[in-house]
């Protein structure tokens, strides 16, 4: 169920800040040179970034090349378990001064497929550390609301595994989360198109995150902004109401009401 | 308060009189009633306030039949508005898609069993309230043995126990021992009493039973005050907040119910599946059973009537719960007569109740000291007419579903 209906003022709202657009971009796989482009196209105002590439050389630095005003959110990727989440989440808030952090677990090198369970345990230990906990999950709704009891600030799930530019392979699951957890469900991971985007936002997701589809398309930025406005379509429209798809009319004849006197 | 929905029918010369005399306040607890940390309550009077049915429309209604098993609150209360009564037949056919699809043919048999009548209450409505001329009775452990039996030997395997609403007649030991009796015979042991701490329901759950059906009878704060003068019952909270304090004690299922026609029925069903609603949400693991009661005539007075609760009404609102919940078992009374009962087996009810007394002591020929009715039932045929009347409907008659662990 989302959380934020007010149409007037529709913003996004993660561990307290707010946030105008739904849209939360990867920098990964993709040159630096082509990240403020993207960014500026995409609307976004969150930006994630792995730690793996914060200081790889002397040469570049990603921090350089994101622009101003726009959220970092530090993820944990190369974690393989709990504590591991826990000492990356802790370098990259020294390193990039923000609070956020996209803790993803992953002890799978070949699905790339996140572990909820140590999930959840990273997360205890970092929301009581002042952390805004944004879980990359499998969606589960066990596993999402350990999550929400643990303190995280929104469930991301994945939509395919990562990199496949799938679309809503997990739908059902999804919609699952959007109707029974209270905390925004961020579409993460398997999108590949912005109608697919638009079918998650639609679905009711608060926001959605891409990078590979960005990533692998012919003209980055320009994919960037066919996204943005896709999100926006899709959130447009389930704040609007979607029409009633009937799977079946009624009927003329009164067949289980006849009984009533 | 410029009340539009007064049930004259429950009303006579010495209640009213007895309305105008001074109570306790009904939302303060009283000593060693258990205060829990929930916002629950909260929750669904703010809700049930913010319902407004007259705004709903018909596209509401369309947009709420559209969401098939997964409708928002706004939803269900638009299905249990004005808007939604020319959708009477579609309601039913989604809910009967819903409960086909969660349930396939599947009715569970029970019956209730009266093991005291003795009450502390002063509920207007009600014939056990402790002023009402009746006769009052309570059983021992050899006639609440027999009477298990009894009911064992017609092959049911579910039974609800009820008592009256008197600490001291019934306390919870005796509560507890009756559950003890009643492991003997039945698989499924679930308990209609006075609401409890939640050491108490913890200890009754010990004792063998699973379930804890709650009646909030309204939830319309001040008109519950009107109708409750006098007793525990009168403490409004402590009863709303009954099933959480079943469920912290280990209870695997909860019940809920407003009796329908003693207030506004759109609101009181509207905040009936609330806090079903809300309850889930908080423990996802729990059972959730609706019933749907309306108000009956009793032995000392026969025009008690459910006000504008007429059947089409009342399929509102059960078609309602089901299409909000379609997981939640729904329990169809005997209030109601034989026809309204297999028709709504057939559309959303899951449970119903067999050979149904609302006395005391009235299943076995053994007890001598009966107590009277509760209130006078409308379906009187015996578990086998049931049973068969299930077949008839190409629905199948289950005697128990789960297990007590």
């Amino acid at each position: 169920m989302s959380t934020e209906n007010n149409a007037a003022k529709d913003t996004l709202v993660i561990g307290g800040h707010e946030f105008s657009s739904r849209f939360i971009l990867g920098s990964g796989k993709y040159s630096y040179d082509l990240i403020k482009a993207a960014v500026d196209n995409a609307g976004a105002q969150i930006v994630t970034m792995s730690l793996r590439r914060a200081n790889d050389d002397t040469q570049t630095n990603i921090l350089d090349y994101i622009p101003e005003g726009v959220t970092l959110l530090p993820n944990t990727s190369g974690s393989r378990n709990a504590e591991e989440a826990i000492r990356i989440a802790r370098l990259s808030r020294e390193i990039s001064g923000s609070n956020f952090v996209k803790i993803e677990v992953i002890p799978d090198t070949k699905y790339l497929l996140p572990d909820n369970h140590e999930t959840v345990k990273a997360i205890k230990t970092l929301a009581a550390e002042g952390f805004i906990c944004m879980p990359y999950m499998y969606p589960d709704l066990n596993a999402a609301r350990e999550m929400a009891a643990a303190g995280a600030a929104c469930i991301m799930p994945l939509a395919a595994p990562i990199g496949s530019n799938h679309g809503l392979a997990t739908k059902d699951f999804i919609q699952i989360l959007i109707d029974e957890i209270d905390l925004p469900i961020i579409v993460d991971a398997g999108i590949g198109k912005p109608s697919q985007a638009c079918a998650a936002m639609e679905m009711g997701a608060a926001a959605v995150m891409a990078n590979t589809a960005l990533a692998t398309a012919g003209d980055i930025p320009a994919m960037a902004g066919a996204f943005k406005k896709a999100i926006q379509a899709g959130r447009e429209a389930y704040l609007a109401g979607m029409g009633a798809e009937r799977v079946k009319g009624a009927s003329a004849s009164s067949p289980l009401t006849g009984y009533l006197r | 308060m410029d009340d539009k929905h007064i049930n004259t029918s429950i009303l006579s010369k010495q209640i009213l009189e007895d309305q105008k005399k001074s109570r306790i306040d009904h939302m303060t607890y009283l000593p060693g009633m258990e205060q829990i940390d929930s916002d629950i309550m909260d929750k669904i009077l703010a809700a049930t306030a913010a319902y407004d049915y007259d705004k709903c429309t018909a596209h509401d209604v369309e947009i709420a039949l559209a969401h098939e098993g997964r409708l928002t609150p706004y939803d269900f209360g638009a299905l249990l508005s004005p808007a939604a009564r020319p959708y009477l037949e579609e309601m039913a056919q989604a809910a009967q898609r819903e409960t086909r699809k969660h349930f396939g043919n599947e009715i569970l048999l029970f019956t209730p069993i009266y093991i005291a009548n003795y009450c502390e209450n002063y509920c207007i409505y009600c014939n056990f309230n402790r002023y009402s001329k009746i006769k009052r009775a309570k059983l021992n452990a050899d006639e609440i043995d027999q009477e298990m039996a009894a009911i064992a030997a017609t092959g049911l395997r579910e039974i609800l126990i009820l008592t009256g609403e008197s600490r001291h007649a019934s306390d919870v030991e005796y509560i507890g021992m009756a559950c003890q009796i009643a492991r003997k015979y039945f698989k499924v042991i679930g308990i209609e009493v006075y609401p409890l701490n939640s050491d108490e329901y913890a200890y009754l759950h010990k004792c063998g039973a699973d379930y804890v059906t709650v009646f909030q009878e309204t939830y319309n704060p001040d008109k519950y005050e009107t109708l409750h003068l006098d007793g525990h019952k009168r403490i409004f909270p402590y009863r709303v907040n009954a099933q959480e304090r079943a469920l912290m004690g280990g209870m695997r299922g909860v019940g809920f119910a407003a009796l329908l026609g003693l207030d506004d029925f759109r609101k009181d069903a509207f905040a009936t599946g609330m806090h079903a609603y809300y309850m889930q949400r908080k423990y996802p693991a729990a059972e959730i059973a609706f019933s749907c009661p309306r108000l009956r005539p009793t032995i000392n007075n026969e025009k008690i009537n459910p006000m504008d609760v007429h059947e089409a009404e009342l399929l509102q609102i059960v078609t309602a719960y089901r299409l909000f919940m379609p997981f939640a078992s729904i329990t169809i009374s005997t209030r109601e007569n034989a026809r309204v009962r297999d028709n709504l087996l057939k559309i959303c009810a899951t449970k119903i109740s067999a050979d149904s007394k609302t006395g005391v002591g009235e299943h076995s020929a053994q007890v001598k000291d009966k107590g009277d009715g509760q209130f006078e039932i409308d379906d009187n045929r015996t578990f086998d007419q049931i049973y068969q009347a299930i077949l008839d409907n190409g629905l199948q008659p289950v005697l128990n579903d789960y297990i007590y662990v």
